[in-house]
């Protein structure tokens, strides 16, 4: 199990064992170290305190230990070490689970109590960081990489089929639940206890998204986004090795790199990995921005031969199925050649300040949501199905019916922009002999697992337009594919990624404006009033674009017979739950064009079906 | 004649419009009231009871504690509030009754029908006895042993209807709240921007408080200081009205309305800003400047009705026009630019605010009262 994420710690590893007895099972913790902070080998891991009392196993950063240290020091805590693991363990054997409401930071970490051999698991409120358990026969097992647990040849490699629905429902599987059966995900803000035999006591959550309870004035709201993102920026800073930044010509990366030029007394290093092609490319944009701020700048090129001749790499590093990452793996990799082991990020920008198009969009559908809702449910599919024929037959069209037939409900209007095969695609996909019906699929196109629906909690009703949609785009596209993606891709190359906009203290804030304060003229407008001059000119009024490889392109070219290959082994494609037939269909209607089916359909059966063949997965027969 | 002596026994009903039941400075007044008699009639072994006419739920015991035989709440029911008043006038043989408002001064003429030897007093506050009385009202003010008057503005409305004769009319100015007052010894802080404060009722009926003024002053004050805050705390139904009028003037961005507040997230909110301001048409007193001058902050206040009374122009704060935009820039414009003068009038302000407005003032009028009726 250790060995299968060496790739996530190539600075140094270690295992702790303890052994069977009356009352408790075998225990063992390993650990693959990237040492970030401190990085002597008092930093080893599985860490225990001086007293013996409490081993802990930990993954990502706490960006406040510092502070945390000197409040323990004045509790008479004392050190041996200047990582911020110790801080977190020590802080844990004195608080217990009360320690998270003090953390900032990203992490997932697990403590034994070696006195009753209890075990403590823990995760960041936002899921930056992974962590996957499976309770059954064989134990408790848990790890930082599903294909941890499926070396450790306990858990029988039999795909979800409710994590399939959701993966054909949204480009990839929708926590709790994992690609694999009775694999889960410990959720984002939950915490959760296992007892000395191994059984699971409880799994809770220990943070909400606030309610929004803003009264102040405007310029206040400016004045404290600009003060909190300061703030985050510092924190996210700390290391001890070479840290840089994304740098693309968008607004989020361009304030991350501002704010970090006027905290950092160094010269700040940049990093753009830009494509031979000018449509996908923001370099001249991000090398304009860097002039300006005084960044060290580095372009990374990188041309169609060598993208394709990594693409087995890239695929080989995806964790669980997923129709994003690779820009992610191609980026990452050319980051940490470049020699920085730390880059920050402006993931999460759109998410808390409104750059997405669902946010214009669930605007819009909710002014018409009133009158729709008075139709009944079947007038409203007659409805919807009209406004297909008279639009054509396209993704958008799919979309607006979608919306229209779940009667202007804020979610499922959301799950439309964001779905990927309708239901009715999705059902001849999964119409295969292998599933004797044990899918569930509900009335509603894009199927949102009950315990994903769960999650949201309140943020599904509380709060205006903005603030839900943010909610869902946070717990939702962002948790399950954005954050898992970046840190699987970006750990295949022992590379951390940082994301200061998802600071929970930051983001506490923001989400806690009425959503009225966030947007304007632009998108991201409190973001850019926030900045003010400190955001060069150039990045306002730009397209998001983003780093976009050509898969569109490739999908009819180079990459081909990579889809060939996966998607016309009709036993391959049975063994991942689909029906052969249906998946030919999907690749003939991108074959000659069709409107309704875009690459990222083929390309996330194609994926699937490839993951499945490499880690030997299928559905239950 | 003052009686200096022995008090046990002595009946007193207080008849009140309401105490409890919302914000507002005559509710302020009559809690005060309830306190100040309470604590009195407990030390002279004399019997309390209150009737309100709008108070619905139990009174706030900080306020109506053991000096009390009963606090009636009549719910805004009046056949409730008249039923229960003719009972007690009925069964008991008072004293002396105060009417906590002079629309409630008529039921006093049901009891000079049938008691006699019973004192009888009212409070004024503002605006409902600057207009001319109706009949009822001045018959029962014509008869009544003392009038108390909360400024003297209102003092001299009275004495100008020459409904009752001056030498009844006697002066009681308002107090601040005692339990507000107890908290003020955390240092106050002000903030970066500098916020304007005004703490109002925000209703149809409210606009001769001068919000609308202060709205329109700020394009002025933002040119000449750069960005300030303007934070309305109070409830009401003309604030969508306010809102669009600063939309409209294009300094939105700057007004905050934040509803009502509990009260710790309203003293803070006093606490940290820069300058107090009402500039009100008609305000009887103004409680609110009381409670901004225990922050030691300057405040801003109309020169009209009885807000001189409590600001001193000049001195603790400064008086404007309710209607002179310009001047009321210009005023709050000094305030947030001279830092001396700031810090000079914060501090003449919380003086006075303890010589002449504390609780321990209050509870001496009220003993005066009670003594010279008694």
């Amino acid at each position: 199990m250790s060995r299968a994420v060496a790739h996530r710690g190539p600075d140094d590893a270690g295992v702790m064992t303890w052994p069977e007895s009356a009352d408790r099972s075998q225990t063992a913790f390993t650990h693959r170290r990237l040492s970030i902070i401190d990085l002597s080998s008092a930093g080893r891991q599985p860490m225990t305190t001086r007293n013996g009392r409490f081993t802990i196993v930990f993954n990502g950063e706490i960006y406040n230990y510092r502070a945390l240290r000197r409040q323990l020091q004045k509790e008479g805590v004392r050190f041996g070490t200047d990582t911020d693991t110790e801080v977190l363990l020590c802080l844990y054997a004195q608080r217990g689970a009360r320690s998270l409401e003090s953390l900032q930071g990203m992490f997932t970490f697990a403590v034994r109590d070696n006195e009753t051999g209890e075990v403590f698991a823990a995760r960041d409120r936002l899921g930056i960081k992974p962590l996957y358990y499976y309770a059954g026969e064989g134990g408790f097992l848990f790890a930082s990489e599903i294909r941890a647990l499926l070396v450790s040849g306990l858990i029988p490699r039999v795909i979800d089929p409710v994590s399939l629905s959701s993966y054909l429902s949204f480009g990839a599987v929708q926590e709790p639940r994992t690609i694999i059966q009775d694999v889960r995900t410990l959720p984002p803000a939950h915490c959760l206890s296992v007892d000395a035999k191994g059984r699971i006591n409880e799994v809770t959550r220990y943070w909400h998204l606030p309610q929004d309870k803003f009264n102040g004035a405007r310029i206040e709201a400016i004045a404290e986004t600009r003060r909190r993102l300061e703030e985050s920026v510092e924190l996210h800073l700390v290391a001890d090795v070479p840290l840089g930044a994304f740098l693309s010509g968008g607004i989020d990366s361009c304030s991350i790199v501002s704010l970090m030029t006027r905290r950092s007394n160094q010269q700040v290093e940049t990093f753009t990995v830009c494509f031979d092609e000018h449509e996908f490319s923001e370099r001249e944009l991000a090398r304009q921005v860097a002039e300006k701020l005084g960044t060290r700048h580095t372009e990374i090129v990188l041309s169609e031969q060598d993208l394709l001749a990594s693409l087995p790499q890239a695929l080989a590093a995806i964790d669980q199925p997923t129709i994003d990452g690779i820009n992610t793996w191609v980026v990452a990799r050319a980051t940490r050649a470049a020699g920085v082991t730390v880059a920050l990020s402006g993931l999460g920008g759109d998410e808390l300040f409104g750059g997405y198009p669902s946010f214009r969009r669930a605007s819009r559908v909710q002014r018409f949501a009133a009158p729709i809702s008075l139709l009944n449910a079947g007038t409203r599919r007659q409805v919807a199905n009209l406004a297909m024929r008279l639009m054509g037959d396209s993704l958008r069209s799919q979309k607006a019916a979608a919306a229209i037939a779940a009667g202007g409900d804020l979610l499922s209007s959301y799950a439309s922009m964001r779905g990927l095969f309708s239901k009715t695609t999705r059902q001849a996909l999964l119409n295969s002999r292998h599933h004797n019906g044990c899918v569930v699929e509900r009335d509603k196109d894009y199927n949102i697992p009950d315990e994903t629906l769960a999650l949201i909690g309140n943020g599904q009703t509380n709060g205006d337009v903005f603030n839900r949609i943010s909610c869902y785009e946070l717990s939702l596209y962002t948790a399950n594919m954005l954050l898992r993606d970046t840190d699987a891709m970006s750990m295949a190359h022992a590379l951390e990624v940082r994301v200061p906009l998802l600071d929970h203290k930051l983001l506490e804030w923001v989400y806690g404006l009425p959503g009225s304060m966030k947007i304007g003229r632009h998108p991201k407008t409190l973001l850019i009033e926030a900045l003010g001059k400190d955001l060069p000119a150039e990045v306002l009024g730009q397209k998001k674009m983003g780093f976009a490889l050509p898969f569109e392109r490739w999908l009819r070219t180079a990459l081909k017979p990579f889809v060939a290959e996966a998607l016309e082994d009709a036993r391959g494609v049975a063994r991942a739950g689909l029906n052969p037939i249906a998946v030919a269909d999907v690749r003939n209607r991108f074959g000659v064009g069709a409107r309704s089916t875009s690459w990222s359909r083929v390309w996330g059966l194609a994926v699937l079906v490839d993951w499945c063949r490499r880690h030997k997965v299928e559905v239950a027969v | 004649m003052t009686n200096n002596g022995d008090f046990s026994n002595k009946r007193i009903l207080l008849v009140l419009p309401e105490a409890f039941e919302c914000a507002g400075g005559i509710q302020m007044f009559c809690r005060t009231l309830c306190l100040a008699a309470g604590r009195w009639a407990k030390r002279h072994n004399a019997q309390l009871s209150a009737l309100a006419l709008n108070d619905s739920t139990a009174p706030d015991t900080r306020y109506v504690n053991g000096g009390f035989a009963s606090y009636v709440g009549a719910g805004k029911s009046k056949a409730k509030f008249i039923r229960h008043y003719l009972r007690h006038i009925a069964t008991s043989r008072y004293d002396l009754i105060i009417f906590g408002h002079v629309s409630l001064a008529p039921l006093a003429l049901v009891l000079s029908r049938f008691k006699s030897g019973v004192k009888t007093g009212v409070i004024t506050y503002g605006l409902e006895v600057w207009q001319p009385l109706t009949k009822a009202q001045r018959m029962a003010l014509e008869k009544m042993d003392f009038v108390l008057a909360i400024s003297d503005y209102t003092k001299n409305q009275l004495s100008e209807q020459r409904v009752v004769s001056a030498d009844k009319i006697r002066l009681f100015p308002c107090s601040l709240d005692p339990y507000w007052e107890m908290q003020t010894h955390v240092p106050a802080t002000s903030s970066t921007p500098p916020v304007i404060l005004s703490v109002v009722r925000i209703g149809k009926e409210d606009r001769y408080k001068g919000i609308d003024s202060v709205i329109k002053s700020l394009p002025l004050i933002v040119r000449e200081l750069g960005p300030v805050v303007y934070r309305i705390v109070g409830r009401g139904d003309d604030v969508p009205r306010l809102k669009a009028l600063a939309e409209q003037l294009a300094v939105s961005q700057y007004v905050s309305f934040t509803g009502g507040l509990p009260e710790e997230e309203l003293r803070e909110h006093y606490r940290r800003c820069s300058v107090f301001v009402m500039p009100s048409e008609k305000e009887g007193f103004g409680i609110v400047f009381l409670e901004a001058m225990a922050y030691a902050k300057p405040v801003i206040g109309g020169a009209h009705g009885g807000t001189p009374s409590v600001v001193k122009d000049g001195e603790t704060g400064l008086l404007v026009n309710h209607q002179d935009i310009a001047g009321i820039s210009q005023a709050i414009i000094r305030i947030l630019s001279d830092k001396e003068m700031s810090e000079r009038f914060g501090r003449a302000g919380r003086a006075r605010l303890l010589n002449e407005f504390t609780f321990q003032k209050f509870e001496s009028n009220l003993d005066e009262v009670f003594r010279s009726c008694l």
